[in-house]
């Protein structure tokens, strides 16, 4: 089986420590604002397609690649595939992207793409991401349906 | 002579009648009224029957009969008579002979078995029986028959040999039922380890080895009740059974390694870690090139974690088999030769640039170190130059802390093993360099290496023999310097666990040589840094780590001087913290009977002597009378009346702190000095004798803690005195205690300082809940309960009937808790008040302090009477009436009834829960659109925890549930509420998706806004549930 793998033997990164929890996120009163690190708890959870791993532990994410301003209702993230020319990267992104579709109030734009410089057919592949229509139709796909969910599944 | 009686059941039986009549007989022959040889006589005619089906109706009975009589009942000549004749029957038409195997089943149960007839039988029966070709049932009695014969008759049988080999082979050969197999392989297991096998090895190792891998999964409804992993154990028995089998079980255990099915592989592995043993070094080193490929292989592949441990488990015991009698370090034997062919691989990967294998590597490496002295040796010596090297050429801190984590694996193993002068452990050699990496990584700017730096300094503290005692002042005083200086709490907490450590080292060293450094810090004043980031030891921080280092009793002593120090000093504002790491010594040591009774001779007298103190300085404390707090709910609320300003320091939350001293003392101690100590606060705050107490210089005739009229600051000293009181053993005598009950009742009612009044309401129930019922007890529940009563017929409003409440509260519980007759009529009365307009809230959430655990009173460590179950009866008794008055309360007063109802149900276990669920499903779905979010919540959480225990019922009402939980999770203002609701909606999602799809784009749509709640948390749960809904019915679930 490990002969299919793209990455088979990839580094693993140590995951974050849980946000804490403050006094004023129990205040009734105050308002939180969605912040960097709350969008970054978002996706660092996301499964890896091929491997037992989070999408933290590989450093496909991380949460200095994560801009977010709750004021102008804009979230951009990039991600680095873990090898140049990785066969998941457009899977990855449009878990990210169905991830964000279903968490992220409404009132969000999201932009998702590859950190620049690190992937063989980055163009084609943020292109693709950025199209409505295009993630729209993938996901009209059972069988990619299924792998997303399997990404976005919370392990029990 | 007339035919007896038994002739007529006799014949019935043959002609297939009756089947009865082997139990008469048998009974019959039990009482003596019949023998055995007329039956027999009897039976002849039928047995001799020229018609099969009557011959055999006639062996069944005979067999029958025979089991029904008791082991001891034949005699040696009728048993060796009846067996000839049942091993002649065996020959006879095919359809006998599973009723002549029967009979001689139970002939083998006789206690007595005459020589020669086991070996007759058996014979007889390899010679006659085609096993495999009779039925389950048969071939089991086959079985068990052997099975009795050879616990009863080895030694006879033992003669037989090959005979009897060969013969047990053919009748298992091609079993295929798994309740047969399981008795089978028992006897193989026996007959292999008890019989010369001679020319049969393989044939034995065959018959039995070609179930492996045992492939079998028993049905839900398996009569047997026979798992897989059963088989596999009793297989796995007969493989290991002798050591002839290697030659043959190791080429097998390789073919199924390098199989692809993996429970074919893990089952392998661990057989191959179990035979080792017993197939021996010569044998196994036959075939270790082979085998460590295979082991190589899964640990590197590193698919699955299971298959990865049994592997390297494998290895472990091949290892320690070819390490059997190896006794020199360095030696030519097979053991370096196999080591040698692991290392030529291994070093390799240990030295790539890139570390990608240094994981799977040292895990293989690690598990040959934990096999023996000598391996342990051979790759400490070679692995530990390599990685320290490795460990200066990275300088990623990432890297770095992966080398760390695996050397610390080494270390671990180095620890497995005794060492001596002349054979010291192999750490000895690279203990230096070790250190001094250690200590360099201890400093990094990375958590994450740091923490691993401090758990190894630990490890290697903890490895016995390795560092000297100036080795352990010097990483000691490390450790200290970050415990004092490090940034970040869970470094600072294992610096405590590594300190502990030391403590177990060596106390000398931790008492003279690192406490007095943190001592010193926490007289000086905190030194000014320049940096800010940099943590600064708080004396709070250095007072409360003092605390849990102290774990022993010569650095308790140090400690506890220390903090009551502070506890007394005017200056550092530090007596609640003190206080507080006080009742924390007490608590953590409560079984450390030397620490219990320092803390009872010196430090419980200076503590009293504080109270005392404190209650003279504090004079005129504001009367802070409030009923707010009157609910007794626990100690929540104590302290937001107390005086910060007061003099002393001594406010009502310390005086809290230190009556827990008191509790876990007074539980712990002896029944003698308990009693001393009980005489000791009784005297004092009791009787004001303040002459128990030396040096207290307080003028003593205005001491009187007991009195409503004295200060606050006296009376509330009450709360040691319930302390006490409350924790000591059942039977210990208390002065005067029905007069001390009175004036605690009068205490408490009349006082308006709301902290002496909840201790004084407690103190009272705690008496009451655990005094011997006698008629004085009585009298005063009687008494008391008119008391109250007529306090709560005041007209309201009136101070007078909330306080009267709370009392009562407290009372029902007390009494509840012992099961006393009269708690019905407290509890009756309880209800009744849930209408009443001022005090309905209040006897509502009375029903929680009735059913909640309180640490400060009546736990069993207390020696409270606590009845079993008291909470279910509590709820089976009073349900009914509940339910029946709310439906016909007015609305109003509808909230109080649904708040005492889901009070009563928040501790109740789930069987009782299920059995009342439909009558309470429509209450607590009402409860739901209630406001209070107290009572929203608890009844969320119990619909959350119903939704997996009784799907059907929530399915039900799932309709109605839904909008209303979506409700809240937008509309309530309280977000616990709206937490709540997310977290119920999510258990949602467990049920069948034909219940929840129609219910699927509603709720993601309304789910959308709560995404955007302004509280953070609210919006986790949110993301969670939201995401949950989307999964339902969708691929990939």
């Amino acid at each position: 089986m490990a002969g299919d793998l793209d990455n088979a033997n990839p580094v693993v990164y140590q995951r974050a420590k849980d946000r804490d929890i403050l006094p004023e996120n129990e205040d009734e009163n105050v308002v939180d604002e969605i912040d960097t690190r709350e969008v970054f708890d978002l996706i660092r959870i996301i499964n890896d397609p091929e491997h037992p791993l989070s999408l933290e532990e590989l450093k496909v994410v991380e949460e200095s690649r994560v801009q977010v301003s709750d004021r102008d209702n804009s979230v951009k993230i990039e991600f680095t595939p873990t090898i140049p020319h990785c066969s998941m990267a457009t899977l990855i992104g449009l878990s990210i992207r169905v991830k964000l579709i279903r968490s992220l109030p409404a009132r969000f734009k999201v932009d998702v793409s590859i950190t620049p410089g690190t992937h063989a057919s980055e163009e084609a592949v943020n292109k693709q991401l950025a199209d409505k229509e295009r993630v729209a139709a993938a996901l009209e796909n059972s069988h990619l349906l299924e792998v997303v969910n399997q990404c976005l599944a919370t392990r029990r | 002579m007339a035919a007896p009686m038994w002739s007529i059941s006799l014949q019935n039986f043959v002609r297939g009648n009756d089947d009865s009549a082997a139990s008469d007989i048998s009974q019959l022959l039990l009482k003596n009224e019949a023998k055995l040889l007329e039956i027999v006589e009897g039976l002849g005619k039928y047995l001799t029957d020229p018609d099969t089906s009557v011959r055999c109706r006639g062996t069944r009975l005979l067999a029958d009969i025979l089991h029904n009589l008791t082991p001891d009942f034949l005699q040696d000549k009728e048993v060796e008579l009846l067996s000839a004749y049942l091993c002649e029957k065996l020959s006879d038409h095919h359809s006998i002979q599973p009723c002549a195997l029967n009979g001689l089943l139970a002939l083998s149960k006789c206690n007595e078995l005459p020589a020669g007839v086991a070996e007759k039988i058996c014979r007889q029966i390899f010679k006659e029986v085609q096993n495999q070709t009779l039925a389950q049932e048969d071939r089991r009695s086959l079985y068990i028959l052997l099975s009795n014969m050879l616990y009863k008759k080895l030694p006879e049988l033992k003669k037989m040999e090959g005979d009897f080999v060969c013969g047990y082979i053919q009748a298992m050969d091609a079993e295929r039922d798994p309740r047969n197999l399981i008795i089978a392989f028992q006897l193989a297991q026996t007959v292999i380890r008890n019989f010369p096998l001679g020319v049969f090895v393989e044939e034995m190792f065959e018959v039995t080895s070609c179930y492996f891998p045992i492939d079998f999964n028993p049905s839900a409804k398996d009569p047997g009740g026979i798992t897989r992993a059963d088989l596999i154990s009793a297989l796995r028995g007969c493989m290991t059974a002798s050591p002839k089998f290697g030659q043959y079980c190791l080429p097998l255990l390789i073919e199924k390694i390098s199989s692809d099915i993996q429970s074919a592989k893990i089952d392998s592995l661990e057989t191959l870690a179990v035979c080792c043993d017993v197939y021996g070094t010569e044998c196994v080193n036959e075939f270790t090139g082979t085998l460590l490929s295979c082991i190589k292989r899964e640990v590197f592949s590193g698919d699955a974690e299971e298959l990865t441990k049994a592997a390297l488990s494998a290895l472990t015991a091949i290892v320690k088999t070819l390490s059997l009698g190896v006794t020199e370090r360095v030696s030519k034997t097979y053991l370096s030769e196999f080591l040698q062919e692991i290392f030529k691989e291994c070093k390799r990967y240990l030295l790539e640039p890139d570390l990608r294998l240094i994981l799977p590597t040292c895990r293989l490496l690690q598990s040959v170190a934990q096999a023996s002295d000598p391996a342990c040796w051979t790759v400490l010596t070679t692995v530990i130059p390599t990685l320290l090297e490795q460990f200066a050429t990275h300088n990623q801190n990432n890297q770095r802390r992966v080398i760390l984590d695996n050397l610390k694996g080494f270390l671990e193993a180095s620890g497995m093993f005794t060492y001596t002068d002349e054979a010291p452990s192999p750490l000895m050699e690279f203990k230096a360099p070790v250190v001094e990496v250690l200590a360099a990584a201890v400093e990094d700017s990375s958590l994450s290496l740091r923490l691993s730096a401090v758990q190894m300094q630990r490890m290697l503290l903890s490895l016995t023999g390795v560092l000297s005692g100036d080795e352990v002042v010097q990483l000691g005083h490390q450790v200290v310097k970050h415990l004092l200086s490090d940034s970040d709490t869970s470094m600072r907490a294992e610096c405590v666990s590594t300190l502990q450590t030391i403590t177990c080292l060596s106390v000398e060293v931790m008492k003279n040589k690192m406490l007095p450094q943190i001592i010193s810090h926490l007289r000086n004043e905190p030194m000014e840094t320049n940096s800010p980031c940099t943590f600064v030891p708080t004396k709070e921080y250095l007072l409360t780590t003092l605390t849990s280092l102290a774990t022993h009793i010569s650095v308790v002593q140090v400690v506890a001087m220390e903090i009551m120090r502070f506890l007394t000093s005017p200056t550092d504002n530090l007596s609640l913290v003190s206080a507080k790491c006080l009742s924390a010594l007490a608590r953590d040591h409560r079984s450390h009977q030397e620490i219990v009774a320092y803390l009872y001779e010196t430090v419980l007298k200076q503590v009293l002597l504080v109270l005392l103190q404190g209650a003279d300085s504090q004079g005129a404390d504001g009367q802070g009378a409030d009923g707010q707090g009157a609910d007794g709910q626990g100690a929540d609320g104590w302290g937001a009346d107390g005086s910060d300003g007061d003099c002393g320091g001594v406010s009502d939350e310390v005086v809290t702190e230190l009556a827990k001293v008191f509790r876990y003392t007074v539980a712990s101690l002896d029944r003698r000095k308990a009693e001393e100590l009980m005489q000791t606060v009784c005297e004092l705050l009791v009787r004001g004798n303040m002459a128990v107490i030396p040096r207290a210089d307080v003028k003593s005739d205005s001491f009187k803690p007991l009195q409503h009229t004295s200060p606050p600051g006296q009376t509330r000293l009450v709360a040691v005195l319930m302390a006490v009181l409350c924790s000591l053993p059942r039977e210990t005598q208390i002065p005067e205690v029905m007069t001390l009950l009175q004036s605690l009742l009068q205490l408490c009612r009349e006082s308006g300082h709301s902290f002496t009044q909840i201790c004084a309401t407690k103190c009272c129930a705690g008496l009451v809940n655990k005094l011997p019922a006698d008629d004085s007890l009585e009298s005063f529940i009687k008494k008391t309960r008119d008391v109250l009563t007529c306090d709560l017929e005041l007209s309201p409003p009136n101070p007078s009937r909330e306080k009267a409440l709370n009392i009562w509260v407290w009372l029902s519980k007390a009494l509840v808790l012992r099961g006393h007759s009269e708690a019905s009529i407290f509890i009756q009365k309880l209800i009744s008040l849930l209408d009443d307009p001022d005090l309905g809230v209040s006897a509502a959430n009375g029903f929680l302090t009735i059913v909640s655990d309180h640490d400060d009173v009546m736990t069993c460590e207390m020696s409270a009477i606590i009845q079993l179950f008291y909470r279910q009866k509590l709820f089976i008794q009073n349900i009914a009436v509940l339910t029946d008055k709310f439906r016909s309360v007015s609305k109003d007063a509808k909230s109080c009834y649904l708040v005492a109802i889901s009070h009563l149900l928040r501790f109740l276990p789930k069987q009782v829960l299920l059995a009342e669920v439909k009558a309470l499903m429509p209450i607590m779905m009402q409860s739901l659109s209630c406001a209070e979010p107290d009572l929203l919540t608890s009844t969320l959480t119990k619909v959350t925890e119903l939704t997996s225990d009784a799907p059907e019922i929530i399915t039900k009402y799932i309709d109605t549930l839904v909008p209303q939980l979506l409700k809240l999770t937008t509309n309530s203002a309280s977000m616990r509420v709206r937490i709540a609701a997310l977290q119920c909606l999510n258990c949602l999602t467990v049920l069948p998706s034909h219940v929840t799809l129609t219910l699927k784009s509603k709720v993601t749509k309304s789910l959308q806004s709560t995404l955007d709640d302004k509280k953070r948390l609210v919006r986790r749960q949110a993301v969670v549930t939201r995401g949950n809904w989307f999964l339902i019915g969708e691929p990939g679930k």
